[in-house]
């Protein structure tokens, strides 16, 4: 209890830990002394009640017009670090030590295809090759290397994806009526890997030869294994799809986890996982596949860091992991949810290991634009409780958070990589952001973060 | 259109968002009518930093009803220089109601605030049976 009263009515309260966090479903009187009924830009930090940390502008964006729609970083097959980042007008990589010449920002463009506008980026590095969707009938591709990523598949002629299907095969792969008269490109909204496929969910087939878009959205479409480029079925039966015509409704999202994978849908989750087998590489097992039931709602929610998982379902926050399933919207899921309800635009969400280099602070962070502001709520990971959100007046955010390497490429000789990252006199990757600020605290050396 | 990141290395005092936490509310015993006089700041010294102690509270006063009554202060905590260190802050508030409830403020540009506990003390009628 927080309250000591004395004989004579002298009376103290005292509040410490402030790791029951966020509380909005209990009356202010009856929750714990360590909850919070209402909190904004405040954060707990080893039992502290602590100002959230300085919102700090890392680096202008690509132009003025268009939205970044996703960050990464990935390493090359020459161990070259590339820090990328998406808007409408297709793919960009950061110059970190200077202007590319005649640019207004540190972001070189590296070409099309052009994104969808508004849909957050998937991205996955395969084999130390970055591929990418967010919806489009394309599936594209950039090396690290090359001057501009790819939207093709060599192999297949016209095709304007890498997953794509001939002409000889696309009337095979839809049979219609009318047949599909191909080459097919497919794309999708989402984008994993497991077992050495690469996996689109939520697919779009361009057929090239007539124009017409088909919209498969509770299909899953997987490479052949360790061959991201080969997607056809009829040519190499690894690859394959699968059409998930017994569920009512629409996929919204993928993660995979150690040896096995999850579908999410609206109303459901699907598992996978490797068979062994050539010709049917995966199995799927439906955990349920009910008209109505738990599943994903926010497309961009679903965040995976190790055994872990997180996913926002229609009425509670759920926590999947190797050994569990649970939710964790706790005292503070009516808030979010909320929240939610009256977002303007793509919630995202993202699991955070680190603040910084040094400041760990393992959340699942969930940013839910709000017209004129992006709210965010933070769950500590470790600790099991939402941290008060944090709320940054004239933000719209408009991807996933993202830790990314922001050091200098590393160096290689001057043309060997494209303009955009040449940078002379360059030095190794460094982590993201700047240093910590460990060692100056008082008596005992406690950082001072 | 820009990158941003919550970066601690930048420290704690966001320039442009402002901030508040509030407490569990407190009835220090049922239908009494406490009075709080004075908050105890267990606070780390990350530099100086301008907080505002929030107290709010209920009177029951029939027949007109109910009444929010509040009161607030300003007080600066911390140093300049930044010593890390665990300090105390003694500040004076003194507001008498039902369901009391504090909130500490920050406002933008404010400073950085740490707090590692918060004891507040007052005075409240103990023999009274109902």
């Amino acid at each position: 209890m927080a309250v000591k009263i004395k004989g004579n009515g002298y009376f103290e309260v005292t509040y410490t830990d402030f790791q029951g966090g966020l509380n909005v479903q209990e009356p202010e009187t009856e929750m714990a002394d360590n909850c919070t009924p209402s909190a904004i830009n405040f954060q707990t930090r080893n039992k502290e009640l602590r100002s959230r940390p300085q919102f700090t502008l890392r680096f202008n964006g690509m132009d003025p017009n268009n939205a970044p729609l996703g960050l990464f970083s990935f390493l090359d097959v020459n161990a070259v670090t590339h820090t990328v980042a998406w808007s409408n007008r297709g793919l960009w990589q950061l110059a970190p030590t200077g202007l590319p010449p005649g640019a207004l920002s540190p972001w070189f463009q590296l070409g099309p295809p052009n994104m969808v506008p508004g849909n957050p980026v998937a991205y996955r590095a395969f084999a130390n090759v970055l591929y990418y969707c967010n919806g489009g009938s394309f599936l594209a591709s950039w090396d690290g290397i090359s001057l501009q990523p790819t939207a093709s598949n060599a192999a297949i002629p016209g095709s304007t994806s890498i997953a794509a299907i001939s002409v000889a095969d696309a009337p095979t792969v839809i049979p219609g009526p009318p047949p599909a008269v191909g080459p097919l490109s497919i794309g999708g909204l989402f984008l994993s890997e497991l077992d050495n496929h690469l996996i689109l969910a939520n697919i779009t087939v361009l057929d090239n030869g007539t124009g017409t878009v088909y919209l498969f959205p509770n299909q899953l479409w997987y490479s052949a294994n360790g061959i991201p480029t080969q997607w056809d079925p009829v040519a190499n039966t690894n690859a394959g799809n699968n059409a998930f015509l017994d569920v009512p409704d629409a996929i919204t999202g993928l993660g995979t986890t150690g040896v096995s994978g999850y579908i999410f849908r609206t109303n459901g989750i699907t598992f996978f996982d490797p068979t062994g087998n050539g010709a049917a590489p995966f199995q799927f097992d439906h955990l349920w596949a009910s008209d109505h039931g738990i599943g994903n709602v926010f497309p961009w929610s679903i965040a995976f860091y190790g055994p872990i998982g997180m996913f926002i379902s229609v009425e509670n926050i759920y926590k999947l992991g190797v050994a569990d399933f649970e939710p964790i919207g706790g005292n503070a899921r009516d808030a979010i949810m909320a929240d939610l309800a009256l977002t303007s635009g793509n919630p995202t969400a993202q699991i955070v290991p680190t603040e910084n280099a040094g400041y760990v602070y393992l959340t699942y962070r969930v940013s839910i634009p709000l017209n004129n502001f992006t709210r965010i709520y933070l769950y500590d990971v470790e600790k099991k409780y939402w941290n008060p959100p944090w709320d940054e007046p004239f933000l719209l955010q408009t991807g996933r958070c993202e830790e990314v390497s922001t050091g200098v490429l590393a160096q290689l000789p001057l043309g060997a990589q494209p303009p955009g990252t040449n940078t002379a006199g360059g030095s190794p990757p460094s982590g993201g952001g700047g240093g910590g600020d460990g060692g100056r605290g008082g008596g005992g050396g406690r950082p001072l973060l | 259109m820009a990158f941003y990141s919550f970066d601690p290395s930048f420290g704690f005092n966001d320039a442009t968002a402002s901030g508040f936490y509030t407490f569990k509310m407190e009835e220090i015993i049922p239908g009494r009518v406490p009075t709080v006089r004075k908050i105890i700041a267990v606070h780390r010294d990350l530099g100086l930093a301008t907080v505002g102690f929030f107290f709010s509270g209920t009177l029951f006063s029939p027949p007109s009803g109910q009444q929010l009554v509040s009161n607030s202060t300003t007080v600066t905590l911390g140093t300049a220089s930044k010593t890390g260190r665990l300090m105390t802050a003694l500040v004076d508030l003194e507001l008498t109601g039902m369901n009391l409830q504090l909130t500490i403020n920050r406002a933008a540009n404010a400073g950085p605030v740490s707090i590692a506990k918060i004891i507040f003390c007052g005075q409240v009628e103990v023999d009274q049976e109902f």
